[in-house]
């Protein structure tokens, strides 16, 4: 069923690539070209980021340091120039927190481009479709729900820390998917079309918002500070076993995402050109909505609230290396990471001796970006 | 039974969207390799009759009730994807939101006749380039889509279809917006393709210059279905149209239509 039909002879006296002096055949190897090394930078530039970041805190470790102490030691070995406490605050603090500021920057990132191109929305991302506040709503009824219930408990013992965060994350599954639901509800019959769809997701982001608010609202001032805090976004706390659902959760995301990348490629070319060229446009786009809601709630579950990251990334990698979707996806990945993994050191530095919430720094650079994209279109 | 020797085949068809009366009671069978031109004034139900070919799923509240076949099978029996294998469709320019290249724009022709999972080959490469060397794009192919004209937008698309390797060719106003020279261009590319079309256009003119048969259809029914000498005659064009014109022979086998202006 899927084998080539015979090429129909449309211009038989021509023969391409093989006529090697064609200029504009060369001009698309070199579009390739171009993105492998803005890929292979971004990636170096990763690493690179990684590294730096291990270095920054309250104990500041050279670089030297950092890199015989992640590579030529392996954890918990002696036989490097760095102390056993040294060793542990790259490996039990550092680290643990850079690869989460990694994976939500990618995760988020990338989540980002998939919802902007099935949409054929530049401004969409995980928070304009109400799925952050879906999450977020679920993750602060959880926490609220198990400060009441347990607050003793809370407080003493330290196994029970292990039971609230699989709560949070089963609370933000279950928010996203809430408001997936709501703005499909919401949309009704006319889910099919995607500004119906993006201004229900909006209505319901600003009506999960307003039941998170309600909820801090009527919660103890201990158990609502940790809230807005929680709510700000911070990377600090994560350990190793943190990063397995998430790590696990966008690695399969976006597998997904690639495979299907030709459909979401020709998406982008209007629904019912996708149509005409047997693109399943509603069953796909609905898929993508669930996945998008899935890898945002795990997300926000261990992170808490960071926005921006979703619309910004995106926009930049589509600047470097042009929308053909596969590149946009494997860029967001990897500069979406570092990103996060930079905002991260400018939240830790920026104040001495205080940490600022990441989704502070995100939001300020988000605004910022507005204005820019804002001044290039007036301008051109 | 559907007609086997007819690519399409279109039986009794009516369409209603929310209490109009969109098409109604429409039969019209098209042979292979034959360009049929779809006329008719505004809201006549041009796009509404490609639509039906292309099995536009139309929203609950539209009645459709008739039978649309293409090679010999019910529209409604073909997957999207098997669809999409023998039709192609040219709609009015779409509005890209994201700077795609003019290759990526024609690359998404081989959509349904590729796996999901699959690079684009040398020989999807060589296609792509043959079918942009047929529609003269070759040079603009590293170029963003948005940056060309609209004649060219046009080309672009079409040979996207011709990557499609359809058995049928659907076009929507494909002369809309163009000057005359990138009108006349267009027709001529599609002509050339010989494959069985369906093309909707405005220009009375043109329809007798490229059309094998024209359909002459209004407010949802069809009026007359014949040569372009049959259809496009004084009485019909001042009946449909509303407009006073002549239609004289010119050269061997054209037609030219002349209206009266600002006498009616």
């Amino acid at each position: 069923m899927l084998s080539r039909k015979v090429t129909r002879p449309i211009a038989p006296n021509i023969s391409f690539p093989e006529n090697t002096n064609d200029d504009h055949y060369y001009a698309i190897q070199r579009g390739h070209a171009r993105f492998a090394i803005y890929f292979l930078a971004s990636v170096a530039f990763l690493f690179l980021s990684v590294f730096i970041a291990a270095g920054q805190g309250s104990i500041s470790l050279s670089f030297q340091d950092v890199f015989s102490g992640v590579l030529l030691c392996g954890e918990h070995s002696q036989t490097c120039g760095l102390t056993a406490v040294e060793q542990q605050i790259i490996w039990d603090i550092r680290l643990p927190r850079i690869f989460m500021a990694l994976l939500t920057g990618a995760g988020l990132s990338i989540t980002g481009a998939i919802l902007q191109s099935v949409t054929r929305n530049p401004l969409a991302d995980p928070y304009l479709f109400g799925i952050s506040s879906g999450a977020a709503l679920g993750a602060v009824v959880a926490m609220s729900l198990m400060a009441a219930l347990s607050a003793t408990v809370f407080s003493v013992s330290v196994v029970s820390v292990t039971i609230p965060i699989i709560s949070v994350t089963t609370g933000a599954l279950l928010g996203g998917a809430l408001s997936v639901f709501l703005m499909l509800l919401l949309a009704g019959k006319s889910a099919a079309q995607v500004d119906k769809l993006l201004l229900s997701g909006v209505a319901v982001s600003f009506m999960l918002s307003a039941f998170t608010s309600l909820v801090i609202y009527y919660s103890s001032p201990e158990t609502a500070t940790t809230l807005l805090f929680w709510l700000m976004g911070s990377f600090s706390g994560a350990d190793w076993g943190d990063l397995i659902l998430p790590l696990v959760i966008i690695s399969l995301g976006s597998c997904v995402f690639f495979l299907f990348g030709r459909w979401l490629l020709v998406m982008q070319s209007g629904e019912e050109s996708a149509i005409t060229l047997g693109v399943p446009v509603h069953q796909l786009r609905l898929g993508m909505l669930i996945l998008c809601s899935v890898i945002t709630a795990v997300l926000v579950a261990e992170v808490g609230g960071i926005g921006f990251v979703g619309l910004m990334i995106p926009h930049i990698c589509r600047l470097l290396v042009g929308a053909q979707i596969h590149r946009v996806l494997a860029m967001s990945l990897v500069v979406g990471g570092s990103f996060m993994i930079w905002v991260d050191i400018v939240a830790n530095s920026l104040l001495q001796d205080q940490v600022l919430p990441v989704g502070i720094v995100t939001s300020a650079l988000g605004s910022v970006f507005f204005f820019i994209i804002l001044k290039n279109r007036q301008a051109s | 039974m559907p007609d086997v020797h007819s690519q399409i085949d279109i039986r009794s068809l009516s369409l209603k969207i929310a209490g109009t009366q969109v098409l109604e009671d429409i039969s019209l069978a098209v042979a292979p390799g034959e360009f049929v031109g779809v006329i008719g004034p505004n809201g006549a139900g041009k796009s509404s009759l490609l639509k039906a070919v292309y099995g536009f799923k139309y929203s609950r509240g539209a009645q459709i009730t008739g039978e649309v076949s293409v090679d010999g099978d019910f529209v409604g029996h073909y997957s999207r994807r098997a669809l999409a294998q023998k039709i192609a469709v040219v709609l009015q320019e779409p509005i890209m939101p994201f700077e795609l290249s003019v290759y990526d724009v024609i690359a998404m022709g081989l959509t349904p006749n590729k796996p999901l999972l699959s690079f684009i080959t040398k020989d999807d490469r060589v296609d792509i380039m043959q079918a942009a060397e047929q529609v003269d794009l070759v040079h603009k192919l590293p170029q963003s889509f948005e940056s060309l004209s609209g004649g060219e937008k046009q080309r672009a698309l079409i040979a996207r279809a011709i990557i499609q390797q359809p058995d049928i060719l659907l076009l929507d106003e494909p002369t809309n917006h163009l000057d005359i020279r990138h009108q006349i261009e267009i027709l001529d590319l599609v002509r050339q393709l010989q494959i069985t079309s369906l093309v909707s256009v405005h220009d009375l003119n043109l329809a007798a210059a490229y059309c094998d048969r024209i359909v002459l259809l209004s407010k949802g029914k069809l009026v007359i279905d014949g040569t372009p000498e049959q259809v496009l005659t004084p009485e019909v064009i001042a009946e449909v149209f509303q407009v006073k014109a002549q239609v004289e022979r010119v050269g061997a086998n054209q037609l030219r239509v002349s209206y009266e202006m600002g006498g009616i």
